[in-house]
């Protein structure tokens, strides 16, 4: 029995291994970014023009680089943060950049499409990284296609930043829009700041605004009848071509020759899409 | 001067009288056969005569158990009759015999037997001359004649499992495999199908199925990892292992839920006298030691390793801390003649951090416990067991993440014999596991790191149950049959996933010392991390099971001067199996969803030319041709696996010197890598193609050892052993560059070991 216990007492020392440590509490770091607040407009409901048409969006789904930095980045950590994402604007969502240092920092949005050309056999990391939020598989798969309105090049296709689809009545008349636009732009300008606080989102009111789209800034009224006058073939669906070719009276009159047309038009009054109350 | 002769008196009577039901036995790796096969008893290949004791003048005979292992060598021995100082000498002598093992079958078996030695009074008018002009009472070493054995005992009849196609190496052999250490999970790779990824690491894939398809049992526990840091020492003593085994395909029913095959390493049975090995090397130091007590009914052994490492390494490197421990430990208490009750216990701990300003960042830390409690009963026709698993894993990576497995497993298994050509087994398992770990917050890190916190650290309970009913036909003599019905259910967050396992092995003789062997089998496996880490696995079963549908046939030869040549062919499809990547240079071990596409294919063959290296004078040859292709995906087409090697080649050998000196030494080669699709060659500009190949890898590892036998069994022995002494490097990639390319390696890994190992 001595030798029994002379192994039971080996076994105790031998077994008395030293325990994995448990984790040390990491840095405090939060996100900041935007909660979103879609217009009457953008939830669906009837948006009656100055110039009697009704338009109502059926679609709009968005994506954004929602980017932040903190104020004072000495010493920090992390430098920075960015994350993309890709959203239904009826719906209220979250969209923020996370891993901040804890304090002031910035955040800023700006609408990009995506580079969807051959990648030689690599995974997308872009669209892996991207975040989905709350739209259906058909909506997903348009913005892995090129753009109907574009500025850019064949040799570099880019997706769309904005699918937009809207119908709009006037009388008998009716004319749907259903395209996917390329709109580059940053919204907010430089940025918002808020104070990023541990494990928390410091959340900034974004009103999601596609009324945009038909506001005549000249008039500061909603207007559609320049759409409508682009149906030159009067099949009651604006397409791509179509928006091309069709002109904004305010920009075209007199012997000047036009130098915007409607997709351009409303590429760039996507810079009127977000407002911070 | 008169000087004595000793003569070897045996008294020969085989008696053939079986301890226990002599079945089948797994311990040599045989597969089940009938009872009513003849035992071959051991023959005696090589025994070494006593030395007659100085001062002694009369005649004695010294009775001796031993045990002859499946591989010929001799432990276990013990004096059952005789007196000192004889008896000493006896056993001194008959540790040192050589054996061809007993056979059933055509199938060697372990086997305790009792031989007679005796010492002959000397005779002052023999004027033989000492061969070292040593003392004049000191016997000339001379043919005797053959020792007589009056005993055989089959043991090992507790656990028949086998399948026909499985390779196994003994615990003597792998002694004797340098660049193995003694280790037998290690040994394996001088077995054909298991192909290296690179020299020195214990990963391979085996029959084109990565790592994480393969599984590691300790007799039929499952244990997260064996070595320290997956490269290391070995976290199971070696002197708990009868001996390891490879299944690549139709695994013993018993085993299941991977698709790349089984390695198992059956524990030795509990001693019947105070046993011990130990090892101290550079590095670290390990001991095992086990004991009877209670009158022979129970026994009780307690073992680990520890490394210094940490010490040594604060000498040159103090902002560095590597460290691992493990320990071992059984305990067995037979209630009655057939029943025995056992609790195995093991567990290991590793350890790694660096000092940044003034703080210690823990890289990697990792622990795991297993405690296995078994109750076997055994009669003359049934085998069963009932077992109880817990276990713990810890882990801590990178970044702070702790996580944790609280494993519970219940398994029982019954084997009867319910006629004389045909064993039937039925058994089932239920494991649960409970995962825990650190998910921040998701505002404070980044997306990945989030998404990927969730996937392998969110809490959740995982089970897996399986159940299983096999057959074995034993028609005519080394003729058997085994079917196999297995299922597995596999849950978890929510998912649950049904995987059958139907398998199909046989042996069949075909001519006198030839028989075709062959195994089919569909092997499940639910998503598995890509490289084995305590209490990390993926959540929610994503991607579904993976299935290898198994296929394999060929032949077992006995050649003259005791070579077997086993020539096996191989066909395996992988469907919706892991891979551990399609493109070596941009890995993503986090990936959980790999995309989907049609099955790998891995076919070649095995040649394995072997005489066992226990012998005093053994030798093999291992070579794998293989090919592994890897299925088409929506964004890739089917390319050859990034981690295939047409060719490797193995050619080993092992001798015993005599005086205590025995030499071992093998060569490994293997094929390159393919080029990566897309390298361009320097010449020409042109793109390689898959065909285009790495340069190939050749390294020699070697073993030297000095041994100083002492009583009884035991030795001490100085050990000099080398991996990679060539200090050849792997190449792993190649960048062009203009007119010229560069290779970049991995490497050399070189392990040199210099110790003093010991046993009772």
């Amino acid at each position: 029995m001595k030798r029994l216990g002379a192994i039971v007492a080996a076994g105790i020392v031998a077994s008395g291994s030293s325990c994995v440590p448990a984790s040390e509490p990491a840095p405090p770091a939060g996100a900041i970014g935007f909660s979103t607040e879609p217009s009457p407009g953008a939830q669906g409901m009837p948006l009656l023009t100055a110039d009697g048409w009704t338009v109502r969006f059926e679609r709009l789904a968005i994506q954004v680089d929602v980017s932040a930095t903190p104020r004072d980045m000495t010493g920090q950590r992390f430098y920075g943060s960015s994350e993309t994402y890709r959203f239904d604007a009826s719906k209220r969502v979250e969209i923020f950049a996370r891993a901040l240092p804890v304090g002031m920092a910035t955040a800023s949005l700006s609408l990009s499409g995506r580079y969807i050309g051959d990648l030689g056999g690599r995974k997308d990391y872009e669209e892996e990284r991207t975040t989905i939020l709350e739209l259906p598989p058909e909506v997903i798969a348009r913005f892995k296609r090129p753009a109907d309105l574009s500025a850019g090049s064949p040799s570099y296709p880019e997706g769309p930043s904005i699918v937009l689809s809207l119908r709009a009545e006037k009388g008998d008349r009716v004319i749907t829009v259903d395209v996917a636009m390329d709109a580059a732009t940053s919204p907010l300008g430089g940025g918002t700041s808020r104070e990023v606080t541990a494990n928390a989102l410091a959340s900034i009111p974004l009103r999601v605004f596609p009324e945009a789209f038909f506001r005549d800034s000249f008039a500061d009224a909603l207007l559609f009848g320049d759409f409508a006058a682009a149906d030159t073939d009067d099949d009651g669906r604006l397409s791509p071509d179509e928006l091309y070719q069709g002109s904004s009276s305010r920009f075209c009159g007199g012997a000047e020759p036009c130098r915007s047309n409607l997709a351009e038009t409303l590429r760039g009054r996507a810079a009127g899409l977000f407002i911070i109350p | 001067m008169a000087r004595p002769l000793v003569a070897l008196a045996i008294a020969i009577a085989v008696l053939m009288t079986f301890a226990r039901e002599a079945r089948a036995d797994a311990d040599a790796g045989a597969a089940a056969v009938p009872e009513s096969a003849p035992i071959e008893p051991p023959r005696p290949l090589s025994q070494e005569e006593p030395r007659y004791p100085e001062g002694e003048t009369t005649s004695a005979t010294v009775v001796v158990e031993l045990v002859v292992e499946a591989d010929g060598a001799v432990s276990n021995a013990r004096v059952i009759e005789g007196a000192e100082p004889f008896a000493a000498a006896a056993l001194d002598a008959v540790t040192r015999y050589r054996f061809v093992p007993a056979q059933r079958a055509g199938k060697p078996i372990r086997a305790r037997i009792r031989v007679a030695v005796g010492f002959t009074a000397p005779e002052p008018e023999a004027p033989v001359k000492a061969p070292d002009g040593g003392a004049p009472q000191t016997a000339e070493a001379r043919a005797g004649p053959a020792p007589i054995i009056d005993e055989v005992d089959v043991l090992g009849s507790r656990n028949p499992v086998s399948s026909p196609t499985q390779q196994k190496l003994g615990r003597a052999e792998v002694r004797m495999i340098p660049g193995a250490f003694g280790d037998p999970y290690r040994a394996i790779d001088v077995l054909p199908g298991v192909v290296p990824i690179v020299s020195g690491l214990p990963y391979y894939f085996i029959r084109g199925a990565p790592p994480s398809a393969v599984g590691y049992f300790v007799e039929e526990m499952r244990v997260p990892y064996l070595f320290h840091f997956g490269l290391g020492p070995g976290v199971v003593q070696p002197a708990l292992i009868e001996e390891v085994s490879l299944h690549p395909a139709a695994y013993p029913a018993r085993y299941g839920r991977f698709a790349g095959g089984i390695i198992t390493g059956q524990l030795r049975e509990p001693p019947t006298e105070l046993r011990g090995e130990a090892q101290i090397r550079l590095y670290d130091a390990g001991a095992y030691v086990e004991s009877p007590f209670a009158n022979g009914r129970a026994t009780a052994g307690v073992g680990g390793r520890y490394s210094y490492t940490a010490a040594l390494l604060s000498l040159f490197a103090p902002n560095i801390t590597i460290d691992y421990r493990d320990y071992n430990a059984r305990a067995s208490y037979a209630v009655n003649d057939e029943v025995r009750l056992s609790a195995f216990a093991l567990g290991a701990f590793d350890f790694a951090s660096n000092e940044e300003r003034g703080q210690e960042m823990v890289v990697f830390a990792s622990e795991f416990h297993r405690l296995d409690l078994r109750l076997d009963r055994e009669t003359a026709n049934t085998n069963s067991r009932v077992a109880l698993t817990i276990g713990i894993d810890r882990t801590r990576l990178e970044d702070a993440r702790f996580a944790q497995n609280v494993l519970l497993g219940v398994r029982g298994r019954h084997r009867v014999r319910v006629r004389k050509d045909l064993d039937v087994e039925v058994g089932a398992d239920v494991l649960t596991e409970s995962y825990a770990g650190d998910v921040p917050s998701e505002y404070a890190v980044k997306k990945k790191d989030h998404e990927d916190a969730v996937n392998f650290f969110s809490p959740r309970t995982d089970t897996s149950s399986g159940a299983w009913l096999s057959a074995t036909y034993y028609a005519a003599k080394a003729f058997e049959l085994t079917g196999t019905l297995r299922g597995d259910v596999f849950t978890s967050a929510g998912k649950a996933a049904f995987g059958p396992s139907p398998r199909v092995s046989m042996r069949v003789p075909l001519v006198r010392r030839v028989a075709f062997v062959a195994a089919l089998g569909v092997a499940p496996q639910p998503p598995a991390f890509a490289i084995p880490v305590p209490a990390v696995g993926y959540r929610g079963l994503p991607g579904g099971l993976a299935f290898a549908y198994q296929k394999s046939a060929g032949l077992d030869t006995e050649l003259p001067y005791r070579f077997s040549l086993r020539t096996v062919g191989f066909h395996h499809s992988y469907f919706n199996l892991r891979d551990f990547t399609r493109d070596r240079s941009n890995i993503d071990i986090t990936d959980i969803a790999p995309p989907s596409g049609s099955p790998a294919q891995s076919y070649g063959l095995e040649v394995f030319l072997n005489r066992k290296l226990s012998e005093r004078f053994g030798a093999f040859v291992s070579y794998t041709l293989s090919r592994t292709v890897l299925g088409s995906t929506p964004m890739d087409g089917g390319r050859v696996a990034p981690f295939d090697r047409t060719h490797v080649l193995q050619i080993g050998g092992a001798a015993d010197l005599g005086r205590g000196w025995r030499a071992s030494s093998r060569l490994l080669f293997y094929t390159g890598w393919p080029v990566e699709p897309g390298t361009e060659a320097p010449s020409d500009g042109k793109q390689q193609t898959q065909s285009d190949r790495l340069p190939s890898f050749t390294r020699v590892d070697a073993r030297i050892e000095k041994r100083w036998p002492f009583r009884k069994a035991g030795y001490i022995s100085f050990v000099i052993e080398g991996l990679n002494v060539t200090g050849t490097r792997d190449i792993v990639g190649r960048n062009c560059s203009g007119t010229s390319c560069r290779d970049t390696y991995f490497g050399p890994v070189i392990a040199p070991s210099i110790g003093v190992e010991g046993a009772l």
